[in-house]
């Protein structure tokens, strides 16, 4: 059915119904006019020629007829003294002379023969129709009849002869054979059948191309009735051999005196070779429609075709656009209105594509701009239901995408009192937009999130609801800075009031001292200005979206540094000669500084924590060492107050991988604290490596913790026991910094204490064998090396056959090598990521952002100095040295395939 | 569609009237009421047989007569369609034949075609019985009125003899004059012998002063009858006819011989009734209906089957149903040979009869 709707199929009808059957149309009246007007220019010629012949036949038997006429009129024939021979002389000469008849017959009136120029009848002539009219005065020409022996056709031409007074005498009587008609009739011939044709008024041929059929009836009637009925005309009949006919006649209407007989003269003709030139024509006109038609049709073919061709390219074209590809094609372009159609389609599928990757790229840029921002984002559909959402969101909530999409968004929303979702949506429609609307999310476990939601509807022109677009910002972070930032402002504002109260105490005796005393004062007040200042930078912080720890280390510690550089300077008596009173001050001034320094600093450490923005930077460590370097530096405080500082190990080294830094950070932090609440006894240091832990046990002899604080041990702001006095106040955040560090590094911190006896804090570190630590210093390195899109050549030095060569040295030698090995490979390399294997004799180096052939260089300068450094220790021959690497991730995409690779 | 319906009831339509129309036309043709042309000799049909036809057949038949052979050939020439049935005798049947003036009949139509004698089927002058079914046959002989004549007569010369200068009579037809002509001086009346023929002429011509005339059969009888004529050439049937009336009449079979001939019925070529006619044929077939005609005409009829009802006077009549040695005697009225003799035979007796006629001048009845 799709054929019948084409365009092809269209015009092809249109074509055939405007130009195919009018043309037949019009072939088919010129045709029909053509042989209208053939066949009466043949029926003309045909029927002239009749006339012709007729006029002939008709000429002779009127001369028959006046023969007789005459003969009857002679003189001789006439008189009675005549005899007969005489009389037969004269008859004889006329049928002589004449040639026309084939016996002439002399009668009495009684009808009989009195002389005969043949005798050449049959029966008695008294009794023919002839003899009667001609007895009664007329002249008279009989039907043909047939004579036999031998069989002819013939007519006796009578006439009376009449005697004075007008009786009739006698009657002479001519007999004249058909045969004389039939000759004039043969000479006519035309074409190969062409014959005349003569019958009587009773429809007998008389003249007749069949002799066997003379004096029969016309074959068949159909031509016999049309002869018979019309004075003239054309027929067309069948004859007995089944030939198509086709006969001219006219009658023949006599001559003269002669008035005629009722015959019909015809011209027959095979209908075949009649109308020759009539199918001749209509060949001719067939050959010329087929030719035409031809034409036509190939004209359509073409037609359709050009048409068509340009069309379906631009319906492909068109289906493959609608399918998406909007890849740039050459399309042939014709120079019509279909031509242009095909222009303006191009121009359009360019304006299209440009526009396409225009949305690819924004809508690349959303995504990414969605995908990686810190709230979280929901859009719901028209029924509220979640069409999609953003990873932060997923995060927020711990849905995987694919559990929380078509979700109504009631479903993970807290509905209460004065909240519900459907009440939301009603004001949300009506108004357009809602911002910072604060509500609880319920996460996949149930737990509840607050939230900060900003609601838009977007609609499409038409004002048709498309989606809603929610944006939540979590507020538990927030809130948590708000809080803790307000319990830091009104420590501050106590502090500030006490500093304020305090200067003023000082300034009726700084009035005295008249610069100097004005120059703190203006500091002072510039600095309390300036916390005031940052006071207020801190109240932004909420209002503020970017990092507000930052903000904090950079807004508060650049006034407290200032001031703290003032105070400094006044106490050192560069401003001026400072009293003692006076310095007194100022120091508890620059300590107070120093403290909320640190208070800072400590904030800023836990911020950073709990932010995660700590990166650990790990290496492997002896926990021992550092230990005992920690306790060194208490050796001077210590000492002063009498306290005794051990440290107890099972093993001389313990080696974990960790971050030094925050190590010494959290020894220095708890073994600062045991100081600090220890007047006599000791402080222990205690490591005791394990199986899978190490465990730091820091035990004093100190006050102690009252058993109902223990549990507040590593709040933040948590400060108990603490005795007023001279010397360095603790900021409330050293163990809940601590805890955070150790935790970082997946370790357990707990604390055990008897009030009066003594506290222990103990803290356990993961402890794994050499290689895993390695492999974990190797994958960490890798992820550094994505995050930042680097490249890594790990290289690792390791010293071949490294169980023979521990035995023939003191493992400090070895040691010491290999320290001094390391030593060598640091300063080359500038490198602080390495890493040695003591236990299997091996060095690891990691290089960041060098490539590959960069690394063979590398490798070769290392080798040629770690060369040099066994050579100067005179070892070389017992030491050798094998060094590989590999790059990532040229050579390898994991730490397993990277070490692999660097050893081999 | 619904234009298709229209074309096809048109169509339809059409096509109806086509069938009926057939109908109508015969329909009317019946109501046309057919009128049967018959032409036979005068008195030669048994009134009652005509009116037993019309009666149970419907046809009307017009009956129209001749009393000379040539009279109806020469009608019959002249009107073709003017005739349906004729009753045509032996002598000039094959030409009528050969001057296509006859129909060609089925015998299948003819029921009673079974009852003809087998001795009359299939003649020479009508080959398969093609064109005529034979009706009544007869001998042209002599008769003899005994109240004058008292010798014996057995000779067609006789019609020479002096005795019976003016007392004589032939028929007038040529045909039947030849044959006397040509038997009496011992050859074949169907002789076309110009020499034979001459013979003959000469030897009627020379007769020409002895006879009374030529006349037609009805005139011949008379006169014998009224012994005007005591010895002319006449047919058995109506020797007979008179014999009834007349007791001194004798027919002679001549020793010469005599010609012997058939009357048939026969159906002109351009005749309208055929279908008509052949009833009409066949119904004078039935044997009874035969017999009837058979009983009036007192002639010798063709028809076997008739035998049985007819009188025993016509059957047991020597001179209707001479011996088989006097029929050996007979023969068919057929000149021999070819075209070109024939044609010859009819120009000698033609003028032979020009000068016949000349010569006794013209009886007329």
């Amino acid at each position: 059915m799709r054929f019948f709707k084409s365009l092809g199929f269209k015009i092809t009808v249109y074509f055939i119904l405007v130009g195919i059957i009018p043309f037949f149309l019009i072939a088919g009246l010129v045709y029909f006019k053509i042989s209208v007007d053939i066949r009466g220019m043949l029926e003309r010629h045909m029927d002239a020629l009749v006339l012709q012949v007729g006029n002939t036949v008709d000429q002779t038997i009127s001369n028959a007829y006046w023969y007789i006429g005459a003969l009857a009129d002679n003189p001789v024939i006439k008189s009675k003294d005549k005899s007969f021979k005489e009389k037969l002389e004269e008859i004889q000469k006329v049928q002589d002379f004449y040639r026309l008849f084939e016996d002439i017959t002399l009668l009495d009136s009684k009808g009989v023969v009195l002389a005969s120029t043949a005798y050449n009848y049959r029966g008695e002539l008294r009794f023919k129709q002839w003899f009667q009219e001609a007895k009664s005065g007329k002249t008279f020409i009989s039907n043909v009849y047939v004579v036999t022996a031998p069989f002819r056709l013939v007519f006796t031409v009578a006439s009376p002869i009449l005697g004075k007074g007008g009786s009739v005498e006698g009657v002479i009587a001519g007999q004249v054979n058909i045969d004389v008609i039939r000759n004039i009739a043969d000479s006519v011939k035309i074409g190969k059948t062409g014959r005349i044709l003569i019958i009587d008024g009773s429809g007998n041929y008389l003249v007749y191309r069949l002799g066997n059929f003379l004096f029969e009836k016309m074959y068949p009637l159909q031509g016999r009735k049309a002869l018979l009925d019309a004075p003239k005309g054309f027929v067309e009949y069948r004859n007995r051999e089944g030939v198509d006919r086709v006969c001219v006649f006219r009658s023949l209407e006599g001559y003269g005196e002669y008035k005629g007989l009722g015959w019909k003269i015809g011209l027959v003709q095979d209908k075949k070779e009649a109308f020759a030139i009539l199918a001749k024509t209509s060949e001719y006109l067939v050959f010329a429609l087929i030719f035409g038609m031809c034409v036509i049709l190939v004209l359509l073919a073409v037609f359709i075709y050009s048409l068509l061709v340009p069309i379906r390219t631009l319906l492909r074209e068109t289906e493959r656009v609608a399918q998406g590809d909007l890849s740039e094609r050459q399309l042939e372009i014709s120079d019509d209105e279909i031509g242009d159609l095909t222009e303006s389609f191009k121009k359009m599928t360019t304006s299209l594509r440009g526009s396409r990757e225009k949305i690819l790229q924004t809508s690349k840029y959303l995504k990414s701009v969605i995908s990686n921002m810190a709230d979280s984002l929901v859009v719901l559909d028209r029924k509220e239901a979640v069409n999609m959402v953003n990873p932060a969101f997923l995060n927020l909530l711990s849905y995987k995408e694919e559990d929380i999409i078509g979700r109504p968004f009631s479903s993970f929303v807290l509905e209460e009192e004065s909240f519900s979702a459907q009440g939301l949506f009603k004001r949300l429609l009506k108004e357009g937009s809602i911002y910072n609307l604060e509500i609880n999310f319920i996460t996949k476990n149930n737990q509840h999130i607050s939230v900060s939601l900003n609601l838009s509807v977007l609609r499409d022109t038409l004002g048709k609801l498309v989606c809603i677009i929610a944006i939540a910002r979590d507020m538990r972070q927030i809130n948590e800075l708000f809080s803790k930032e307000k319990e830091a402002r009104i420590k501050l504002q106590v502090f500030s009031e006490g500093l304020e109260k305090k200067v003023n105490e000082r300034t009726q005796e700084l009035l005295t001292s008249q610069e100097a005393t004005l120059n703190i004062l203006d500091d002072l007040e510039k600095s309390r200005a300036e916390l005031e200042q940052s006071n207020a930078e801190l109240r932004k912080l909420d209002k503020l979206k970017s990092d507000f720890v930052s903000t904090v280390s950079h807004e508060l510690r650049t006034p407290l540094s200032i001031s703290k550089e003032g105070v400094s300077l006044i106490l050192d008596g560069v401003l001026g000669q400072v009293n003692v009173e006076q310095t007194r001050v100022l120091s508890i001034a620059r300590d107070n500084i120093d403290r909320l320094a640190r208070i800072i600093d400590g904030l800023l450490d836990i911020s950073k924590i709990e932010a995660g923005k700590i990166e650990l930077k790990k290496r492997l460590v002896d926990i021992v060492a550092v230990a005992r370097q920690i306790l060194s530096s208490f050796e001077l405080i210590t000492k002063e107050k009498g306290i005794e500082l051990k440290l107890e190990t099972t093993q001389p080294d313990v080696t974990v991988y960790v971050d030094p830094d925050r190590i010494v950070q959290i020894l220095t932090n708890l073994v600062g604290n045991a100081v600090k609440f220890t007047d006599k006894g000791y402080i222990e240091i205690a490591i005791r490596p394990k199986d899978e832990i190490v465990e730091c046990c820091i035990s004093d002899t100190g006050i102690g913790i009252a058993e109902e604080n223990l549990p507040k041990v590593f709040g933040k702001f948590e400060q108990f026991g603490r005795v007023s006095g001279p010397g360095a106040k603790g900021t409330g955040l050293g163990l809940a910094i601590t805890k955070a560090f150790v935790e970082m590094h997946k370790g357990r911190i707990w604390v055990e204490s008897k009030f009066g006896e003594g506290t222990k804090f103990i803290f356990t570190l993961p402890r794994k064998p050499i290689k895993a630590m390695f492999r974990d210093f190797v994958s960490d390195n890798i992820k550094d090396a994505i995050k930042r899109h680097n490249k890594l050549t790990l290289i690792t030095v390791s010293i071949l056959d490294f169980e023979k060569i521990k035995e023939q040295f003191k493992p400090e030698e070895l040691s010491s090598v290999l320290i001094d090995m390391e030593q060598v490979l640091r300063t080359k390399v500038h490198s602080s990521k390495d890493f040695v294997l003591k236990d299997t004799g091996e060095i690891a180096v990691i290089l960041v952002d060098c490539e590959k052939t960069d690394a063979i260089n590398v490798k070769e300068r290392l080798q040629q100095s770690l060369d040099e450094l066994l050579f100067s220790k005179n070892i070389h021959e017992k030491i050798k040295l094998r060094l590989g690497s590999a790059t990532y991730p040229d050579e390898a995409d994991n730490e397993e395939g990277l070490i692999q690779k660097a050893e081999n | 569609m619904k234009r298709i319906y229209i074309y096809l009831c048109v169509l339809g339509g059409l096509l109806g009237m086509n069938l009926i129309s057939p109908v109508f036309l015969m329909a009317q043709n019946k109501k046309q009421e057919a009128v049967l042309k018959v032409y036979n000799w005068e008195d030669y049909f048994d009134k009652d047989a005509i009116k037993g036809f019309e009666e149970k057949t419907g046809i009307k038949v017009d009956l129209s007569t001749f009393d000379n052979e040539e009279e109806m050939f020469s009608e019959v020439q002249s009107h073709l369609e003017d005739h349906d049935v004729i009753i045509v005798s032996s002598d000039i049947l094959s030409q009528m034949i050969e001057m296509r003036l006859l129909s060609e009949l089925d015998l299948w139509d003819i029921s009673n075609f079974k009852n003809i004698n087998h001795r009359f089927i299939n003649p020479k002058y009508d080959p398969g019985n093609k064109h005529s079914v034979p009706y009544m046959w007869g001998i042209t002989g002599l008769v003899v009125n005994r109240s004058f004549i008292k010798e014996n007569v057995d000779s067609w010369r006789s019609l020479w003899d002096v005795k019976y200068k003016g007392r004589t009579a032939l028929l007038s037809d040529i045909d039947e004059v030849m044959s006397i002509g040509l038997l009496s001086e011992g050859y074949s009346f169907n002789s076309t012998d110009p020499m034979q023929l001459d013979a003959a002429a000469e030897k009627l011509l020379s007769q020409t002063n002895l006879i009374s005339g030529y006349f037609d059969i009805k005139t011949v009888i008379k006169k014998v009858d009224d012994g005007k004529v005591w010895l002319a050439q006449a047919y058995n049937g109506d020797v007979m006819f008179a014999m009834q009336e007349n007791k001194n009449l004798e027919f002679v079979v001549p020793k010469e011989g005599a010609p012997f001939w058939v009357d048939n019925f026969v159906i002109s070529r351009d005749s309208k009734n055929k279908k008509q006619a052949i009833m009409f044929i066949n119904y004078m077939l039935d044997p009874q209906v035969s017999a009837k005609n058979a009983n009036y005409l007192w002639y010798a009829n063709c028809n076997m089957a008739a035998a049985a009802f007819t009188n025993k006077e016509i059957i047991n009549s020597s001179v209707l149903y001479p011996s088989e040695v006097t029929l050996q005697k007979c023969s068919l009225f057929f000149p021999q040979g070819g075209e070109e003799k024939r044609a010859q035979r009819v120009k000698i007796i033609n003028k032979l009869w020009s000068q016949l006629q000349l010569r006794i001048g013209h009886q007329d009845k």
